[in-house]
């Protein structure tokens, strides 16, 4: 049974490696470009000469704001690659992989020829997933680190590593995305019994899991952080960092409090002394910045869990899919 | 002696449509059956349910007392070529072997081999590049190679032309008769199963009509030719199948037990393919009891 | 070796078809005893036949004993079917020849002859069974 799944999936593995490759070049190239550039242009030495630090003083150019912007004013093109490549790659992936796996198999009528072997569907299933799987995993996890590697500088200039999207593009989650988007294509392959309606079927669901799970789930992974520092000053927190700032005043915006603790508006504001009379008037003193976020080193966490809902995810539809095939197909 | 392949009541719903309903038939080991209907009449649906492929709506079906769905081991004993003959396109010959080298348990890898050289059909092509009586061949060697002992073909022959529907044909008797093999084959061309098969199962209307040993059919089944009539009755007949009338002359199909001795009739023998048209023009009578209230008031 | 063949269209039964074919072999000299038939899955194969009716037909052939099975080996011609020797064939062909020239002085044409032959045979025959 291993053999027969992999001879039939051999010829994607190695799609999978001749695009890998192509990518990889790309990637590399431009990869280390960036990296050149972030040390000319002394960005990465005024990042490190920063260190960790959570608040700076941005009038003195703490923080490495200007450099930053500039490095990612120059790659914005790249950047916008990545977003969209980058974005449907794992779903490509599992969906190409996964919706025709049974689904083919009817629509060409060679179930009939593979399931009058002496094989059970459920030991079918189980070696094909399996197969599949472990491509799956071994192709987008490479393709992953190497993604994680080239959006390195990107993300040192932006701070927006745990930002939405950019947070999806990097890191373990694409495995989780991309093995679930294979295990949706399973599913709807099995149950539709047509390659092109499970494809269909697996970008929809795909696209509102994700979009539940980001934006309803992402933020509570862990319970989020609160702070608050004061209008009138000219320390802010150090965006660079790469804390994820979710809200407080409004999705990814925190709020302005007047000293007595009302709402003000929403957004930031920095009145850096000497205070301007305006500014007096605007909120009065003791104004103060609100903010709930998730600190930047929790990324890594995050991605673990976020990878973790998504194989579970995975399991669930592959088991339900193998069900669905022994009780419910035919 | 276990049955080769046993029905009992079963039936197979697609939605709300019966494809298959109330089917009980048994074939004991060692016969050549013909399985005989119209398009729609559930041979396919039959044939399937037999090999595991659909799972019944109602009712069993067993291979050598197993229940085939899903069961290794029943399913070693069968071998099925399905309609269209699937193959996957693009494995070579040689790959489907291995293939079924590593499903089945017992493989005659060698047997296969020297198959597919008699009929020169080169093993390292991908099948997709075959012509169909290579494919069905192909397909019927890897049934046979398998070495089962119920071969299960669902119309093998329908797509091929007449000199390979002859090679198919010939090499499954030739299989037969080295193996002992239990055949069950469904085929509309009635002709071409006369003479090779000694077992009819006629499938009208997703249900049985008739069922049995050729022989014995039509030892059992006769022409009646005399001057025009309309009293259908005749003194030893049991159940006219099919009448039809002339202006002078009025001719039946009937089935009888005992010897037509009403000197006003013609007798004359029935061939196979006469009296399965005969059966198909005239869902309403059967060969078995059951929910089939015409039968015997005819 | 002898090899089969079934008439299209029939009424005979295909396997007494086959044991008529034996039977005429052996009567033409074209299989003589010791002559081993073809095996049940040859025939099989090479007419694509039931091979139950060519069982059916070797077991009739052995029951008039004219063959004989033997395990391993195959089935093998017993017996000859070939009548008196080729002398009195010789000189039956020559009466037959001569009579048939005068039938056709007589100006009867090819299936008058024909037609003759058999009503005269066929009385010939009930008239020797009674």
């Amino acid at each position: 049974m291993i053999w027969l799944a992999w001879r039939q999936h051999r010829g994607q593995l190695l799609s999978a490696a001749v695009a890998f490759g192509l990518l990889a070049v790309f990637l590399f190239v431009t990869g280390t470009s960036m990296r050149h550039t972030s040390t000319a242009s002394g960005l990465s030495a005024c990042l490190d000469q920063v260190g960790g630090a959570s608040m700076v003083n941005f009038v003195k150019g703490e923080g490495c704001r200007e450099l930053g912007d500039a490095f990612a004013a120059r790659y914005f093109g790249l950047r916008l690659l990545g977003l969209v490549l980058f974005t449907v790659v794992p779903l490509l992936v599992g969906m190409f992989w996964g919706a025709p796996l049974i689904a083919r198999e009817s629509e060409r009528g060679t179930d009939a020829l593979v399931w009058t072997q002496s094989v059970s569907r459920r030991r079918w299933a189980s070696t094909e997933f399996a197969m599949v799987a472990s491509m799956t995993i071994i192709a987008v996890g490479s393709y992953a680190v190497l993604v994680t590697w080239w959006y390195a500088p990107l993300n040192a200039a932006a701070g927006e590593r745990f930002q939405w999207l950019i947070f999806d593009q990097q890191g373990s989650v694409p495995v989780g995305y991309a093995l679930f988007a294979f295990a949706l294509g399973v599913l709807a392959g099995a149950i539709t019994g047509r390659t092109l309606r499970a494809m269909a079927v697996t970008v929809v669901g795909f696209l509102v899991v994700r979009f539940a799970v980001a934006v309803w789930l992402r933020p509570h992974y862990l319970a989020a952080l609160q702070r608050k520092y004061p209008v009138m000053s000219s320390t802010e927190p150090n965006r660079l960092l790469g804390d994820w700032l979710i809200g407080g005043g409004g999705p990814g915006v925190g709020a302005v409090y007047d000293a007595l603790g009302h709402k003000l508006k929403g957004g930031q504001m920095m009145c850096p002394p000497p205070v301007a009379q305006a500014c007096i008037d605007q909120v009065g003193r003791g104004a103060y910045n609100f903010e709930i976020y998730q600190p930047a080193h929790r990324f890594w966490a995050f991605q673990s869990i976020e990878t973790a809902i998504f194989v579970a995810l995975a399991i669930v539809l592959l088991f339900v899919a193998a069900w669905w095939l022994e009780h419910r197909m035919a | 002696m276990t049955l080769a392949l046993e029905a009992i009541g079963l039936g197979k719903r697609y939605g709300r449509t019966w494809g298959l309903r109330d089917c009980s038939l048994s074939i004991p080991p060692g016969h050549v059956a013909a399985l005989v209907g119209p398009n729609g009449a559930g041979k396919t649906t039959l044939l399937k349910l037999a090999v595991g492929l659909l799972r019944p709506s109602a009712g069993a079906i067993r291979t050598f007392g197993e229940t085939p769905r899903d069961d290794p081991s029943a399913l070693a004993r069968i071998g099925f070529v399905g309609q269209d003959t699937p193959l996957y396109a693009d494995f070579t010959v040689a790959e489907l072997l291995t293939m079924g080298e590593k499903l089945n348990p017992r493989w005659d890898q060698a047997g296969a081999k020297d198959r597919l050289g008699r009929l020169a059909i080169p093993l390292d092509r991908k099948t997709g590049r075959l012509s169909g009586g290579q494919r069905a061949q192909v397909a019927l060697t890897l049934a046979l190679a398998k070495q089962p002992e119920l071969l299960v073909l669902d119309e093998p022959v329908a797509s091929l032309d007449p000199l390979a529907r002859k090679d198919f044909l010939a090499a499954l008797m030739g299989s037969v008769a080295e193996r002992g093999l239990t055949v069950i084959l469904s085929s509309h061309l009635i002709a071409d199963l006369e003479h090779r098969c000694d077992y009819l199962i006629v499938l009208s209307e997703s249900r049985v009509q008739a069922l049995g040993q050729v022989d014995e059919l039509l030892s059992r089944h006769w022409i009646l030719v005399g001057p025009r009539r309309d009293d259908e009755r005749v003194a030893g007949v049991d159940v006219v199948v099919q009448v039809s009338h002339t202006d002078r002359q009025t001719t039946m199909l009937v089935r009888s037990d005992a010897a037509i001795t009403d000197p006003s009739w013609t007798v004359h023998a029935v061939g196979l393919e006469e009296l399965v048209l005969a059966y198909l023009a005239e869902p309403s009578a059967g060969m078995l009891p059951g929910p089939r209230p015409t039968e015997g008031q005819r | 070796m002898i090899e089969f063949r079934l008439a299209a269209r029939s009424n005979v039964p295909p396997y007494l078809q086959l044991v008529e074919q034996v039977r005429q072999a052996l009567r033409m000299g074209l299989l003589e005893a010791g002559d081993q038939l073809p095996t049940v899955r040859d025939v099989a194969e090479s007419i694509a036949i039931n091979p139950n009716t060519v069982l059916k037909a070797y077991r009739e052939l052995e029951h008039e004993d004219l063959v004989e099975g033997r395990p391993g080996l195959g089935t093998f011609v017993i017996r000859s079917l070939a009548g008196p020797s080729l002398a009195s064939h010789a000189k039956l062909r020559r009466d037959l020849l001569s009579w048939l020239q005068r039938a056709k002085d007589a100006g009867l044409d090819h299936e008058d002859i024909v037609a003759l032959l058999e009503t005269t045979l066929r009385s010939f025959t009930s008239e020797g069974a009674a």
